[in-house]
């Protein structure tokens, strides 16, 4: 299996927990018609200020909630601009990245920086469950995580119950896609997306919160590296879904576990081309067994056309020319082009919500 | 009423407001935080324009910056919003700087402006995806270009591992550029080249364009109202298709100038920077007006290089003019849409009941 093993499996679980805590909350806010591109922003003011925290108080889950509270904090910013005036949330969602950078980099250097006090704390620790983590691979792979890790993969069934079987959930729902509807309804559309942009703050400053005292031990400059903005690439490649969500964060999770053990070398190995016709094949053998798919279609058929070539040329390539490589960088660019081909196919003018990025304008205000 | 006069001036004022606000609330937290505000000004200043060199690069850093928001200028005009300019201007580099390699004996008159045009087209092919997606498969253009960025950052690792790789260095780069494809220089021991003239002409011509062609009055129309311009028979479609390629193509032109003008005089990885992001404020900054993207590019290069003398004199972070542009961002967005609200005139007119997936800056993936 080479680089296929257990402990990948392990590393891409733990690199999915951040994405998934991530995007569980900008999924919240995009359903509430809120896109938050400042997603990262606000995973850094929980990395940096849980730290703090951690230092200052010594406990690593106090300092996960002060991560979570600071995240809603930056929150309150994106909601207060994008809501009540009115402004384009893209560009609310840059201001906000850049005012996070700007914060949690001067402040760390102000308040660490050249000072003993900057150590690296113990990060969490890793619980192993009892039986389960004693059978072989899966045990390894999927039991000895850290708590959060399990906490994340548990609150998605949580966040799909709240949308779409609480009355809070038909609300921020309706706030995307029928804002009119739920003034008429009584309820206040505005409202809902402030609370549906505080949710995603605090969720994107508990996965901020977890890359730094949870998994690191220490802050470090724009330590997200871009998982803010896969978080948001993972909503909308999950089609605005729960399930469509963990899917897309399972990719992106394990093809970035995949980068970590691939950097010292160059060329990719044959499985993981084998892997790809598998995943090829499995996506074509979804796609034509979904109800959706339509023969009649064009581009349907082209997508399926070309799912087949790619998983039978690389299954074929792998078995005729064993030692054919290819660079590292095309498999890692893969989940980017595979979000655009799948836009593309599927055509999501259906799955967004219809108010998505569009501020509420009242008529008497 | 206010009178049309004053009407236009309140953006601008607001603009020149909220960068003066920034700055005082930045100089408000280097005081709180105990170190003299008046000397952290000074050494801003110095930083940026303290001497002919200093000045030099402030203005040299601003080139890139300048055209960045050229580019999101002219996608916003006809409301397209393009977050994929650090793709297109890593596209142009990358393409120019093959031309400047591997085409030989052609001399500086004809090389460098070949690899520059090579620049503008490459990028605006690689917009051109972007947009033939938006207009074919409906594919929200913020998405596709924000993610054909990582794409590029990924074609850029390679060429300069595989491909490009110059022979016998251990750094991953290109060869070094041929004399004949590189910029000369305008003002001696400074990376301030000649491209200049050709970032001022740009910006000449964009305006120009906006304003008095055909081409920029249906970029505009349909940018302000896309019911309107279909039914005066603008293609509404190809215009916005249009208007992202030539997007992508200006900002493979500052791709192309950052290889072809750089210090280094090589392409190696990390050459876009954070050009992107700065680009699309300078254009917010500016009102999306072509002309006042120049100062607000100036202002932005030189908190950038400000803030290292700040940091080396005072020992205050670099990061703070982050925070200083994070605040002028969010207060010039935010007070013009209040005055936006203000003209309450155009409000109506400008939403109305128009399909939501028309509205300015819809990032629905529609």
């Amino acid at each position: 299996m080479g680089v296929f093993d257990a402990i990948w499996v392990a590393a891409a679980l733990a690199a999915t927990a951040p994405l998934l805590l991530a995007g569980m909350g900008e999924l919240i806010s995009q359903r509430a018609g809120v896109i938050n591109v400042g997603l990262e922003g606000m995973m850094l003011f929980g990395a940096f200020f849980s730290y703090w925290a951690a230092l200052e108080f010594g406990t690593i889950w106090g300092a996960m909630l002060v991560g979570v509270v600071a995240g809603m904090a930056i929150a309150a910013v994106m909601a207060f601009f994008s809501i009540n005036t009115n402004s384009d949330q893209i560009v609310v969602g840059i201001g906000v990245l850049i005012l996070a950078i700007g914060v949690t980099s001067s402040a760390f250097r102000a308040l660490f920086e050249g000072s003993e006090r900057a150590t690296i704390i113990k990060p969490m620790g890793r619980i192993e469950i009892p039986v389960l983590e004693s059978i072989p691979f899966l045990g390894e792979a999927l039991f000895r995580q850290r708590p959060v890790v399990y906490l994340s993969f548990l609150l998605l069934p949580v966040v799909w119950f709240v949308l779409y079987r609480t009355t809070w959930g038909l609300a921020v729902r309706a706030a995307g896609d029928l804002p009119d509807a739920a003034e008429t309804a009584g309820l206040s559309p505005r409202r809902i997306r402030w609370y549906a942009t505080l949710a995603a703050g605090a969720f994107a400053g508990w996965a901020g919160a977890f890359l730094s005292v949870g998994e690191v031990g220490i802050f470090l400059n724009q330590m997200t590296s871009g998982r803010g903005f896969l978080a948001v690439a993972a909503v909308i490649f999950g089609m605005w879904r729960v399930s469509g969500l963990l899917w897309a964060c399972l990719l992106f999770g394990a093809t970035t576990a995949l980068q970590r053990r691939l950097q010292i070398i160059p060329d990719l190995p044959r499985e993981v081309w084998l892997l790809l016709a598998i995943v090829a094949g499995a996506s074509l053998v979804y796609m034509l067994a979904r109800r959706r798919f339509d023969w009649q279609n064009k581009w349907h058929v082209v997508a399926a056309a070309a799912l087949a070539a790619v998983s039978i040329t690389t299954l074929v390539l792998s078995f005729v020319q064993p030692g054919i490589t290819l660079p590292s960088e095309l498999w890692l660019s893969m989940p980017f082009v595979v979000t655009i081909a799948a836009l593309a196919i599927m055509g999501a003018r259906a799955a967004a919500p219809r108010y998505l990025a569009i501020p509420l304008i009242r008529e008497h205000d | 009423m206010k009178s049309p006069a004053t009407n236009r001036l309140i953006g601008p004022a607001a603009s020149v407001f909220t960068v003066v606000a920034g700055l005082v609330i930045s100089l408000g937290i280097i005081a709180v935080n105990g170190n003299p505000p008046v000397e952290a000004a000074r050494a801003l200043f110095d930083g940026a324009f303290g001497s002919t060199k200093q000045a030099a690069t402030t203005a040299a850093r601003s080139i890139p910056l300048v055209l960045v928001a050229l580019s999101w200028i002219v996608a916003f005009s006809a409301r397209r919003i393009n977050v994929g300019m650090e793709g297109q201007l890593v596209v142009g580099g990358i393409f120019a700087t093959c031309v400047a390699l591997y085409v030989p004996g052609l001399p500086a008159p004809l090389h460098l402006p070949l690899a520059i045009l090579v620049g503008f087209l490459a990028g605006g092919a690689y917009a051109g995806i972007a947009a033939a997606l938006w207009a074919w498969r409906g594919v929200n253009e913020i998405v596709s270009t924000l993610l054909m960025n990582f794409i590029a950052l990924m074609m850029l690792s390679w060429a300069v591992r595989g491909p490009l790789k110059a022979e016998g260095v251990r750094t991953n780069r290109s060869e070094r550029i041929p004399d004949s494809a590189q910029w000369p220089n305008l003002v001696d021991e400074s990376p301030l080249n000649f491209d200049l003239f050709l970032m001022l002409g740009l910006v000449v011509v964009v305006a120009w364009m906006l304003r008095h062609t055909t081409f920029g009055m249906r970029l505009r129309l349909t940018g302000a109202n896309v019911e309107a311009a279909r039914g005066a028979g603008v293609r509404t479609v190809w215009i916005g298709m249009l208007s992202l390629i030539v997007s992508g193509g200006i900002s493979g032109i500052a791709g192309a100038g950052l290889v072809l003008g750089g210090e280094t005089e090589v392409m190696a990885e990390g050459f876009a920077a954070s050009y992107n992001l700065e680009g699309i404020v300078v254009a917010l900054l500016a009102l999306n007006s072509p002309y006042a993207s120049i100062p607000a590019a100036v202002l932005l290069a030189s908190l950038g290089l400000g803030g290292g003398l700040m940091e080396a004199r005072l020992g205050v972070p670099a990061e703070l003019t982050l925070v200083t542009l994070g605040i002028v961002l969010l207060l010039v967005t935010g007070s013009n849409a209040i005055v936006r609200k203000a003209r309450s005139v155009r409000v109506d007119a400008d939403r109305g009941d128009a399909d939501p997936s028309d509205a300015p800056g819809a990032a629905a993936v529609t």
